[in-house]
C-alpha cells in the first residue's frame, strides 16, 4: 500500500482532495440549509462552498496532469526505441534485418496490472 | 519557457511548478482572506465586498492551473510531434530489408481474410501461417496488407 501510494502519489492525492471537497461542500449545504439569514450563509459559502470547488479543481488539476505525465514517460519510451532502432540500422549496402528491442525500455516503475 | 528536454520527468520544468504554486497560493490566500473578511461582519451588505474578493481568488487559482495544463499539454504534443518525425526519418531505412521480401514471394494469410501480408507483418508475427506465392493470395480474391507492403508499388 505504501509503494502504491509512492507510485501513484498524483492520482492518490487528487482523490484526496476530490473527497474531501465533496466532504466541505456538503458540509457547506447543511450549513446554509439551516439557516434563513443571508448574513449567517454567506461564511459557509464562501468556506465550505468555494473552498470546496477550489479543493475540486485542484484534484481535477493533479489527475489530468497525473495523465500528462504518462502519457511524456510513454513517449520517452517510444524516443528510447527509435534511437536503439535508428543505431541498430544496417549501413548502406548491408542487408540486415532492423530489430526493435523484445523488452520495452521502460525506466519507470509501475507494477504489475497498473496503467501504463 | 523552454520546453523540457527528452528524458525529462514531465512535461513542465520547475518555473512552470513555481509559478503554478505562487498563482494557486495566492488564490488561496485571497479565499482565506475574503472568508475571514466575510465572517467578521454580520450584514449581508458588509459581505458582499468580500464575496467578489473569495470568487477572484478562486479565478485566479482555476486560471492558473488552466495554464498549467495547457503547458503541459502542449509540451506533449510538441514531444509527440518530435517523435513523428524520427519515425519518418527511420522509415526509408525500414522499408530496406522489406523490400529483400518482397521478391522472395513468400506471403501468408489465412482462409477467409481479405489481405495477404509479409512473414515479419506485425499482424502476421507468431500466427504459424504457411507461406505461400503471391498470385495463390491474388487468385484468392486477397490484397496486399496496408500496414507491410506499405509505400510499395501497387
Amino acid at each position: 500500500m505504501k509503494r502504491l501510494l509512492g507510485l501513484f502519489w498524483d492520482r492518490a492525492a487528487a482523490v484526496g482532495c476530490v473527497l474531501i471537497a465533496a466532504v466541505m461542500l456538503i458540509v457547506g449545504w447543511v450549513n446554509v440549509s439551516a439557516s434563513s439569514d443571508a448574513g449567517e450563509q454567506l461564511p459557509y459559502i464562501m468556506s465550505s462552498g468555494i473552498g470546496g470547488l477550489f479543493l475540486l479543481w485542484i484534484g481535477t488539476t493533479l489527475w489530468l496532469s497525473a495523465d500528462l505525465r504518462d502519457e511524456w514517460r510513454k513517449l520517452d519510451v517510444i524516443d528510447e526505441s527509435l534511437r536503439r532502432l535508428a543505431a541498430d540500422a544496417p549501413a548502406e549496402g548491408e542487408e540486415e534485418t532492423i530489430s526493435l528491442p523484445e523488452t520495452a525500455v521502460t525506466t519507470y516503475p509501475r507494477p504489475a496490472g497498473a496503467r501504463q | 519557457m523552454n520546453r523540457p528536454g527528452r528524458g525529462g520527468r514531465a512535461p513542465w520544468d520547475t518555473g512552470a511548478l513555481v509559478r503554478l504554486i505562487v498563482i494557486v497560493a495566492i488564490g488561496a490566500v485571497l479565499c482565506a482572506v475574503a472568508w475571514t473578511g466575510a465572517s467578521g461582519h454580520a450584514e449581508f451588505k458588509d459581505q458582499k465586498g468580500w464575496v467578489a474578493v473569495g470568487v477572484a481568488g478562486f479565478l485566479v487559482a482555476v486560471a492558473g492551473q488552466s495554464l498549467w495544463l495547457k503547458q503541459g499539454r502542449r509540451a506533449v504534443a510538441a514531444h509527440a510531434a518530435q517523435l513523428m518525425g524520427q519515425a519518418a526519418a527511420l522509415a526509408p531505412a525500414a522499408s530496406g530489408p522489406a523490400a529483400v521480401t518482397a521478391g522472395s514471394d513468400r506471403l501468408v494469410a489465412a482462409d477467409g481474410m481479405r489481405h495477404f501480408h509479409r512473414p515479419d507483418c506485425p499482424i502476421a508475427a507468431g500466427r504459424g501461417w504457411a507461406p505461400v506465392a503471391r498470385r495463390v493470395h491474388e487468385s484468392a480474391g486477397r490484397t496486399p496488407c496496408g500496414i507491410c507492403f506499405r509505400g510499395d508499388q501497387p
